[in-house]
């Protein structure tokens, strides 16, 4: 009976699974992603970042094979059963990495905007260190209360999304007009700047051991994919509706000014208040970004339990997120390391899916 | 997991000790100790270039200490705005904030001059209001905000209000904040207009429009011509139309403009056609005998004020398209939006070149109480 109650601690309901999902991929690229699209694709923006999403459906499509054939297996296992237990590990270290570096990215973006927004007074390790305990601490707690953090966290924040909405008031449709005008090979190629932003959905390989109900996965994953999409698109729209190509390109961070478009009477300007609640959706980002390190390690070292390794992290990443410097530094990095991660996840992930559709069940069993 | 469990407290020690280590250093500020600019000028003086050239006045309020609230003008001057401040301080007892203002006041020099250095420094600061409303000034800056309006604490709140208040009449639209104008300087196919605003005896009144070419303010229309630029570059904008026998015979009626634009293009030359839907209430009619019984002279007058309104922006449009080498109307945008962004044309002389039809739709909509 104790051990049934236990599984049900451990297991997160779909709803929950999606949640975590969106959770981990928006983040604070969120503030600034219809630059990078817009830069290739003009006003088609929002197109580029509507083809963008087949790099999540395909992780997930390749997710749903993998929880068939092993539904109680993450990936760093799998790996390890295909590539032999020392290219697997390596290669899994460099899996893990890619979930550090955006973790680290993450929370030096999200210093940068809050200190130029929100707490000008403060100074980088101030906000980094105080910023990090909270997160450290739901990561440190688990995958149950991270998914519990996340349903709720969506829920409190789902007015950011609809804020933006003032904007309609203001822009004009002419500023994404003609569609199609930049040329279908320029909004491909926009597509492809979009990575950073989809990224974090890898974490279905870790976590989907965790699905309550395993024949949800699919289901979960689309969804999730879904909502993402339509977060980035809007915010796009909005974007390019509001401030148009040239003038967006002026601000490091366009998506904040939208939310000036709301005329409060007594407040000045409600950028401090929408900076101030995004925190809770980086709050969540940067959480779920954690537990996929700290829960990754505590796979491929199984000595160390995750939570040492939770608080074993906390000054690595403090001292990695301040190497990243000031916006533009950040953004050089992060756009150069980005790309190099997502083919490297790209090509690990297929390739542990063909080995295991080619070779069948049986041969695994040696290792 | 033991080992967790045995170190709990020195965690929670190290936790609280973070905490308490990033908050020392950090503090509020007393109000006393804070000055709330109202309204910042934009000014320069050509005389001192370049080692004083800009010169930038603001408008604050001081609290004082038994809680009163006055308001009396800093200026700052030096060779870049970011250094007027750095001048500013020497000159004021109180902390300087930057943003919060909800006016901007450029001169004529300044604008001419090119505001993209201030809108940089603008877009720049994250704490300024977007929302603020911007106006261009003849004479200086500075002698604007010292202005005293009767009735009103300082000139600041009084352009406040008549800039606000603009779209009223005259079809003013209510496009002139801040983030308008970020949103129109390099925009493209897109160009700024601003109120033009000047000291009259003892007032301070709307003088007209500047029209600007990029950053750069280009040319200044007066009142009159304003109204009919307003008329074909904006979408629902209210004012007054009026058609006029003699100074008895008039009739006045408040219209609420719909404006359409088509473009085409043949030749490689651009043809538009600015649709206006005109829905007026009629305000005073001395002109119109049984306008109330009979459709026909209803019909009369609908066909009237719509020849009218139409010769009136056929006239004008073809100096307004060439007259200040840039379009002012936003045609560019419409084009742009249809022929594609991008393709390096030059929408200032395209339109130039291109061929304007105004074509008026006039439809009286209420009556009011009844004709004398």
């Amino acid at each position: 009976m104790i051990k049934i109650n236990k599984a049900k601690d451990t297991l997160l309901t779909p709803n929950q699974f999606t949640l975590t999902l969106k959770s981990i991929m928006v983040g604070i690229e969120i503030m600034s992603i219809p630059n990078f699209v817009m830069k290739v694709s003009k006003q088609d923006a929002w197109i580029s970042i509507l083809l963008g999403a087949v790099y999540p459906i395909y992780l997930v499509i390749i997710a749903n094979f993998l929880c068939k054939k092993f539904p109680k297996d993450n990936i760093l296992v799998l790996s390890k059963k295909c590539f032999g237990n020392f290219l697997g590990s390596i290669l899994n270290f460099i899996f893990i990495s890619f979930f550090l570096l955006s973790l680290t990215a993450e929370l030096a973006g999200y210093s940068n905007v809050f200190r130029v927004y929100a707490v000008t007074f403060l100074k980088n390790y101030q906000v980094l260190l105080t910023v990090l305990i909270p997160i450290a601490f739901v990561s440190y707690k688990g995958i149950k209360t991270l998914g519990r953090i996340n349903e709720v966290g969506f829920y409190l924040t789902i007015c950011l999304i609809i804020f933006p909405v003032g904007i309609l008031a203001y822009g004009s449709f002419l500023n994404l007009m003609p569609v199609f005008g930049s040329g279908f090979k320029n909004i491909v190629k926009g597509s492809t700047y979009t990575g950073f932003a989809y990224s974090g959905m890898e974490i279905i390989f870790l976590i989907y051991p965790f699905l309550q109900d395993r024949k949800k996965l699919l289901k979960c994953g689309f969804v999730n994919t879904a909502i993402v999409t339509f977060i980035y698109v809007w915010v796009t729209f909005g974007t390019i509706f509001y401030l148009g190509v040239d003038s967006s390109q002026k601000y490091l961070w366009p998506v904040i000014t939208l939310a000036d478009s709301i005329k409060v009477p007594v407040i000045n300007s409600f950028r401090y208040i929408f900076v101030t609640l995004f925190s809770l959706v980086e709050f969540k980002c940067i959480s779920t970004y954690y537990f996929a390190v700290s829960y990754g390690l505590n796979q491929s070292i199984k000595k160390v339990s995750a939570k040492t390794f939770t608080i074993l992290l906390y000054p690595i990443i403090i001292i990695i997120s301040m190497l990243y410097g000031n916006p533009t530094n950040c953004r050089y990095y992060v756009n150069n390391l980005a790309p190099v991660y997502i083919i490297f996840n790209l090509i690990y992930v297929s390739i542990v899916a063909a080995l295991i559709y080619f070779k069948r069940g049986g041969n695994y069993k040696k290792t | 997991m033991v080992t967790i469990k045995k170190h709990k407290i020195y965690i929670s020690i190290v936790v609280i000790l973070i905490f308490i280590l990033c908050c020392i250093g950090s503090k509020g500020e007393l109000v006393e100790n804070l000055q709330i600019p109202v309204a910042v000028g934009a000014d320069i003086d050509k005389d001192k270039d370049p080692t004083n050239i800009y010169n930038i006045p603001f408008l604050v309020y001081s609290f004082e200490e038994e809680g009163g609230i006055s308001s009396n003008i800093i200026t700052g001057d030096g060779k870049s705005i970011g250094d007027t401040r750095e001048n500013r301080q020497l000159k004021s007892g109180t902390k300087s904030t930057i943003g919060l203002s909800r006016t901007f006041v450029f001169s004529e020099v300044y604008s001419r001059f090119g505001l993209r250095t201030f809108l940089d420094i603008c877009v720049n600061n994250p704490q300024i209001n977007d929302r603020a409303l911007c106006v261009v000034c003849t004479g200086k800056a500075e002698d604007i905000l010292k202005f005293n309006v009767e009735g009103y604490g300082n000139s600041a709140e009084f352009i406040d209000k008549m800039v606000t208040n603009l779209q009223q009449y005259n079809f003013y639209s209510m496009q002139y904040t801040l983030i308008d104008l970020f949103v129109r300087v390099d925009t493209e196919g897109r160009n700024a207009v601003l109120p033009i605003i000047k000291i009259k005896g003892k007032n301070i009144e709307t003088a007209g429009l500047a029209i600007f070419k990029k950053d750069k303010l280009v040319g200044k229309v007066d009142v009159q011509k304003a109204k009919i630029i307003n008329i074909l570059k904006e979408n629902n904008v209210k004012g007054i139309l009026t058609l006029q026998k003699d100074s008895k015979n008039y009739i006045n009626c408040y219209t609420v403009s719909k404006r359409k634009v088509k473009c085409d293009k043949k030749d490689g030359k651009y043809k538009f056609v600015i649709t206006l839907d005109l829905k007026g209430s009629i305000v005073s009619n001395g002109l119109y005998g049984d306008l109330q019984n009979n459709p026909q002279v209803l019909k009369k007058f609908e066909e009237d004020m719509k020849i009218y309104v139409e010769k009136m922006c056929n006239e004008s449009i073809n100096k307004i398209k060439c007259e200040y080498g840039t379009d002012v109307l936003d045609l560019g945008l419409v084009a742009a939006a249809k022929y594609g962004r991008g393709t390096n044309t030059d929408w200032n002389k395209a339109i130039c070149d291109s061929d304007i039809q105004v074509d008026v739709k006039f439809s009286v909509d209420t009556e009011g109480r009844g004709d004398f």
